[in-house]
């Protein structure tokens, strides 16, 4: 009940800022109040971590309250109400069926599982809720990665206030809700339930759909910044590009990943535009605390950025792209497509450029760099790849002539 | 004879018994092989007494080995790697029946870890106390049948903690599926008429799609079905049992993976692992024993008292002061 009522408030929190930046009333602004709301839970969180305050239920939904409050007296831009525009079809939806079962079991019924989320993750996030304070320490080697930037936690921190214990499932359920909202968006921002399900049952993008890691919450952040700028192009609207530097800039603050690798090729891809400053205000206001308070930027710590081929890599990032089940045979073929089109004008390239330099950018670290390791030992490589994979499939779908 | 040729009932026979060629004429014993880890195979050896293992390469499809043996046999198929590594999550266990010269065969093409070429095996014999078989040949020879190509597509991608990090992918008569489409389709890209072959091109991607989302659902039915949860086992009813009698601190005697702990430490939290508490948990460990109020494992020999026995076979004990 009391999870029902926060997540009812963050929703609202969500449509009312929506609102705020002009989009009009409906389903996608529906859709989308939770992954606005995700930000401004870690907003909130940071301002609190900034000024020492402890994170209690007072702190953290009494800023809530407030800000709902100030939106709601802020007169908003009046907009005309859009109707939901994508008609379902039943066979492809049947296609979701076995990916929905398996999400909803394994994030509200099932218990945490997977190795990194015991580690970090959600581990984290419990550490903190309890301590009453975002960590950033090992806390006895308990905590992998607290060097980390805090979206994921901050969502499920905010939505376990007033519960006395930390509860598993319900930290689940919230990122199970938070992605199902963020894909509902996307199918009805680019009306193509096809490029929808092609990357929702990309097999270990469907695994992840379990829970417990930021990978998908990081990829998706991407899918919306990415349909929202490719929207703008469509309408001219600039809402759509606000909305895109507002979600990139959450990447930044869901993995250490998202400023290397999403943040960089969206402002290359953006170029010299206004919101690219709404975006690097949003963003930098993480790399530039953790600089103040001596947390390492990078993943894996100093040692990312020394260069040099490293031995057998490269034929393992073939094997996987090519041979392994992580990914099938639509990242390969989204390559020959890529090579294919840049024969095509130049306004079709760049929005190819985010799913080009990131998986660019991914094959340079882990060949380059000693991230090699985490190919070699088949531990990070592939979930990286979920990024530029689904990247690719929303910008064959939207920008391919019919 | 030409009647024979075109009566569709013998034709259809005729068709089966090639399919089935090997189970009719091969070998007198079929012992299918079925998924095993790494675990399951040392606490064998750990509880088995009589064990032997040996290293073999071939090409073929097919494990034959005759024996004879007063007591069934176990065997464990490890594929080796070049450099002498496993995939843990491609183990494989058999059981031989007892017998005096038992001609078996493992059709080792329906499993996930076969596939062409020249390959190396690791195998372990395992079998009762004091039983020495008698292994007169083991061989790899054969080639896959139809129906072990495609149980080989079919088998389960193992639902493992490292199966966030890298899915292996589905072989269809030891080729890579993934490989195989992707030239497939990479083939079809260059045909003439795009728009149709655009189409063919998300309906083979769909139905690779689809080939896992058939194991999702397989876990979901596992998982949901199951008194324990896969790997974590009993993990999380252990720490509610610890919860609500208050069990801060505990002693873990275990196979020394450190899954287990990090899972437990989790839903346990603020659980304290150390080698100082009150209360030991045994969980897979591969020599322990509790015998008139004494437990021994690994350093720990104390006495106490057994508490509480969980799902996945874990034991927790409170030693006496």
């Amino acid at each position: 009940m009391i999870f029902a009522l926060t997540l009812i408030g963050l929703i609202l929190e969500g449509w009312l800022i929506l609102g705020l930046i002009g989009l009009p009333k409906g389903w996608l602004r529906f859709a989308l109040a939770l992954p606005i709301s995700a930000l401004t839970c870690t907003l909130i969180i940071f301002v609190l971590t900034i000024f020492s305050i402890s994170l209690t239920p007072v702190s953290i939904l009494g800023l809530h309250l407030i800000t709902i409050i100030i939106l709601i007296l802020i007169p908003k831009p009046k907009t005309k109400p859009e109707p939901a525009n994508l008609k379902p079809n039943l066979l492809l939806l049947l296609l979701l069926i076995p990916v929905f079962v398996y999400s909803l079991t394994h994030s509200t019924l099932l218990s945490t599982f997977h190795y990194d989320s015991a580690t970090n993750w959600n581990m984290r996030s419990q550490v903190s809720f309890y301590e009453k304070q975002i960590v950033f320490d090992t806390q006895e080697g308990l905590i992998k990665k607290p060097h980390y930037p805090f979206l994921y936690h901050s969502l499920q921190i905010t939505t376990q206030q007033l519960q006395s214990e930390w509860n598993d499932q319900l930290a689940n359920t919230i990122h199970f809700l938070f992605n199902l909202s963020a894909l509902i968006a996307l199918a009805l921002i680019t009306k193509s339930l096809l490029a929808i399900i092609l990357i929702v049952t990309t097999p270990l993008f469907a695994m992840h759909l379990g829970g417990g890691y930021a990978d998908i919450t990081l990829t998706l952040f991407a899918l919306l910044s990415f349909a929202s700028y490719l929207e703008f192009k469509k309408s001219d609207n600039k809402m759509w590009l606000i909305l895109s530097a507002i979600f990139i800039s959450a990447c930044v603050w869901t993995k250490s990943e998202g400023l290397i690798l999403c943040l960089i090729p969206w402002i290359i891809m953006i170029g010299i535009r206004k919101p690219v400053l709404i975006a690097l205000g949003l963003s930098l206001l993480w790399p530039i605390f953790a600089i103040f308070k001596g947390i390492p930027l990078s993943p894996h710590g100093s040692t990312d950025l020394s260069i040099g081929l490293q031995a057998g890599a490269f034929t393992e990032a073939l094997k996987v792209i090519f041979i392994s089940g992580s990914i099938g045979p639509i990242l390969p073929l989204a390559l020959v497509l890529t090579i294919i089109r840049t024969r095509k004008p130049k306004s079709e390239i760049r929005s190819l450029l985010f799913p080009l330099l990131s998986l660019i950018l991914i094959l340079a670290i882990y060949t380059l760099t000693p991230n090699a390791e985490y190919l070699l030992n088949g531990q990070s490589f592939d979930r990286q790849l979920l990024l530029p994979t689904s990247l690719f499939i929303l910008s064959f779908f939207l920008t391919l002539p019919e | 004879m030409t009647r024979l040729l075109y009566n569709p009932l013998m034709l259809r026979i005729f068709a089966v018994s090639i399919l089935f060629s090997q189970t009719c004429f091969a070998a007198s014993i079929i012992s299918n092989p079925v998924p095993a880890d790494l675990n399951q195979l040392n606490q064998s050896i750990s509880e088995e007494a009589s064990h032997a293992s040996v290293d073999l390469s071939g090409k073929g499809a097919d494990l034959k080995i005759n024996y004879s043996s007063p007591s069934p046999l176990s065997i464990y198929i490890l594929f080796l790697n070049d450099d002498g590594s496993v995939n843990p999550r491609e183990i494989v266990s058999a059981e031989l029946p007892k017998g005096t010269a038992v001609e078996s065969l493992i059709p080792l093409s329906q499993t996930r870890g076969w596939s062409w070429g020249e390959r190396k095996y690791k195998l372990h014999f395992l079998t009762d106390k004091g039983v020495v078989p008698a292994i007169s040949k083991v061989e790899i020879s054969g080639s896959p049948s139809l129906i072990d190509g495609i149980k080989q597509f079919f088998a389960l991608e193992p639902f493992t903690p490292s199966s966030y990090h890298r899915l292996s992918g589905y072989k269809l008569f030891g080729i890579s599926f993934t490989l195989a489409l992707t030239l497939i389709l990479i083939i079809l890209l260059f045909f003439r008429r795009k728009k149709h072959v655009m189409n063919v091109i998300i309906i083979l991607i769909l139905l690779f799609n689809v080939r896992f989302s058939m194991d999702l659902l397989r876990y979901t039915k596992i998982n949901l079905s199951s008194d324990t949860y896969s790997t974590a086992g009993s993990a999380y009813q252990i720490a509610d049992y610890f919860k609500s009698n208050e069990i801060n601190s505990i002693q873990l005697c275990s196979d020394g993976n450190t899954y287990f702990p990090t899972i437990l430490k989790y839903a346990g939290y603020p659980l304290s692992v150390n080698s100082e508490a009150d209360h030991v948990l045994i969980r897979n460990a591969f020599k322990w024993s509790f015998e008139n109020g004494n437990l021994t494992c690994g350093d720990l020999t104390a006495p106490a008292t057994q508490i509480s026995k969980f799902p996945d076979g874990s034991i927790l004990f409170k030693l006496s002061k």
